[in-house]
C-alpha cells in the first residue's frame, strides 16, 4: 500500500493542481479494483513485487498525469510545418552569418588559427540553439495561445515563389557571355591580349605587389578551370557531376586565393615620377584602403555566389 | 517507401491505432447510455470486442465530461467510493450525430472497397 500511496503522489505532482484531489481519487479506485482482481484469482494478499508489477504495468506517474493535461504537445501538427520552414530558413541564415564573419576574421587574423577554429565553433553552436530555443519557444505560445496562427492558413497561390526559383539553371545566352569574359580574362592574365588600363600617369606610375606573380600560375589555372566549367555549363549541360565537381572546386579554390591575396596585406605599389614623395604616400594608403575594400567585397560576392552553386548543386543531384 | 514491399507488422499497428482511436470516443458514448464506472466501463467495452488501455480511458472521460458530453457523480459501491458516469442530454444528441457519420463513413468505404 505504501508504493500505491507513493505513485499516486508522484502522479499528482505533475497534475493540474485543481483537479489533482479528484483524479487521484478516481485513480487510486482504479488501481485497487485491480488489486483485487488480481488477489480474487490467486486466492491471497499481492506482495510487495506483484505491487510493483501492477503500477509499472500502469505507467510512469508522469505519462499517465501528462494524459490528463489540456495540451499534450508542445507544436501540433497544425503548425508543425510552418515551424520546420522557419527552423530551417532562420537556422540557415544565422549558420551563415557566423560562418562569413568567421572567413573574414580567418582572412584578417596573425597568428594560430587553432582559437579561431575554437571560436567559430563556439559561436556557430550557440547561435544555432539559441536560434533553435527562441523559435521553438515563439511556436510553442502559438500552438498555446494562438491567434498569429490564422496567418498561416489565410494565403494566396500568387503569394508562392516562381517555379523552381533557387535550382534555376542559367540561360545559353548568360553562360556564352561567361565564356566570352573567361576567354578574355584567361588570355590577358597570360600576357596574350592588352587592355588599356590605365596604370601610368605624367605623376606616378603603378606596380603590381610581388604577390600578384607569387600566384601566377594558381590564378591561372583557377581562371582556365572557371573556363571550362562555363563551356560546360554552356554545351554540355547534362554533364551535370562534372559540372558540380567543378564549380565547388573553383569556388574553394577562389576563396583560398582571395584569402592568399587578403593576406599578402600589400597589392599595388605606387612609384612617383614628378609626384611629391608625401603626397605618393598618401596616394599609396588610398589605393591600398581601396583594394582592401574591393578584395573583401570580392570575397564576400564569391562566397554567396559558391553557396548558390552548391545549392543549385545539391538540388540537381536530388532531382 | 518502394511499391510492393511488404507491410511491416508494427506499421500495421500504427495504421491499427490510429483508425481506433477515433472510434473510441463512440464506443465510450455508447456504452454509457447506460451509467456505469470505470471499471464496469472497461469491462463492457473489452467484452464488445473494444479493449482499451486505463491510461487513456479515464483522460478521456474526464475531456469528455468537460466538453458536457458526460456527468459524473461520487457514489459508494461494493464498501469504496466510485466515479460513475452516464451521457448528459447534449452526449445523447452528439452521439447519434456521430453515429449517423459513421454508418455514412462505414458505407463510402464499402463502397469504394467494392464490398457492397
Amino acid at each position: 500500500m505504501d508504493l500505491l500511496e507513493r505513485y499516486l503522489n508522484a502522479v499528482r505532482r505533475n497534475l493540474p493542481a485543481r483537479d489533482a484531489d479528484d483524479i487521484v481519487a478516481e485513480l487510486r479506485d482504479v488501481l485497487l479494483e485491480r488489486a483485487e482482481a488480481q488477489e480474487e484469482a490467486r486466492g491471497r494478499p499481492l506482495g510487495e513485487d506483484e505491487w510493483e508489477k501492477l503500477l509499472v504495468d500502469f505507467g510512469h506517474p508522469l505519462v499517465v498525469a501528462a494524459r490528463y493535461r489540456r495540451n499534450q504537445w508542445l507544436i501540433g501538427p497544425e503548425i508543425y510545418p510552418f515551424y520546420l520552414y522557419f527552423l530551417k530558413l532562420i537556422g540557415g541564415i544565422v549558420a551563415f552569418g557566423v560562418t562569413a564573419a568567421a572567413v573574414v576574421q580567418a582572412a584578417i587574423h596573425e597568428g594560430q588559427p587553432g582559437p579561431l577554429i575554437v571560436g567559430y565553433m563556439g559561436s556557430l553552436w550557440w547561435s544555432v540553439a539559441g536560434t533553435i530555443g527562441s523559435i521553438t519557444i515563439v511556436f510553442a505560445l502559438i500552438e498555446r495561445y494562438g491567434g498569429v496562427d490564422k496567418h498561416f492558413r489565410t494565403w494566396r497561390p500568387a503569394q508562392l515563389p516562381e517555379i523552381d526559383l533557387p535550382g534555376k539553371e542559367p540561360g545559353r545566352w548568360e553562360s556564352g557571355i561567361e565564356v566570352a569574359l573567361g576567354l578574355a580574362l584567361l588570355l590577358w592574365w597570360a600576357g596574350a591580349v592588352h587592355f588599356p588600363i590605365p596604370m601610368q600617369s605624367d605623376q606616378f606610375r603603378l606596380e603590381g605587389a610581388p604577390i600578384w606573380m607569387a600566384l601566377y600560375w594558381p590564378i591561372l589555372a583557377l581562371i582556365a578551370a572557371r573556363l571550362i566549367h562555363n563551356l560546360i555549363q554552356w554545351l554540355r549541360p547534362e554533364w551535370r557531376w562534372l559540372r558540380g565537381l567543378l564549380g565547388i572546386a573553383t569556388a574553394v579554390g577562389g576563396l583560398i586565393l582571395i584569402v592568399l591575396i587578403y593576406r599578402a596585406g600589400h597589392w599595388m605599389t605606387v612609384v612617383p615620377i614628378t609626384m611629391p614623395a608625401d603626397q605618393a604616400a598618401e596616394l599609396q594608403k588610398s589605393v591600398q584602403l581601396g583594394l582592401r575594400i574591393g578584395i573583401i567585397a570580392v570575397a564576400a560576392v564569391w562566397a554567396c555566389q559558391s553557396l548558390a552553386e552548391l545549392w543549385r548543386w545539391v538540388r540537381a543531384m536530388q532531382r | 517507401m518502394k511499391h510492393g514491399m511488404p507491410v511491416e507488422d508494427d506499421l500495421f499497428e500504427k495504421l491499427r491505432v490510429e483508425l481506433r482511436r477515433g472510434s473510441l470516443v463512440l464506443a465510450v458514448l455508447g456504452a454509457l447510455r447506460v451509467e456505469r464506472y470505470g471499471y464496469t466501463l472497461r469491462t463492457s467495452l473489452e467484452a464488445a470486442g473494444l479493449p482499451i488501455d486505463e491510461g487513456a480511458l479515464y483522460p478521456l472521460l474526464r475531456r469528455l465530461e468537460a466538453q458536457g458530453l458526460l456527468s459524473s457523480e461520487w457514489r459508494e459501491e461494493a464498501r469504496r467510493n466510485k466515479r460513475f458516469y452516464r451521457l448528459t442530454d447534449d452526449g445523447v444528441r452528439v452521439l447519434g450525430e456521430l453515429l449517423g457519420e459513421w454508418n455514412a463513413i462505414s458505407e463510402s468505404i464499402l463502397r469504394l472497397t467494392g464490398d457492397k
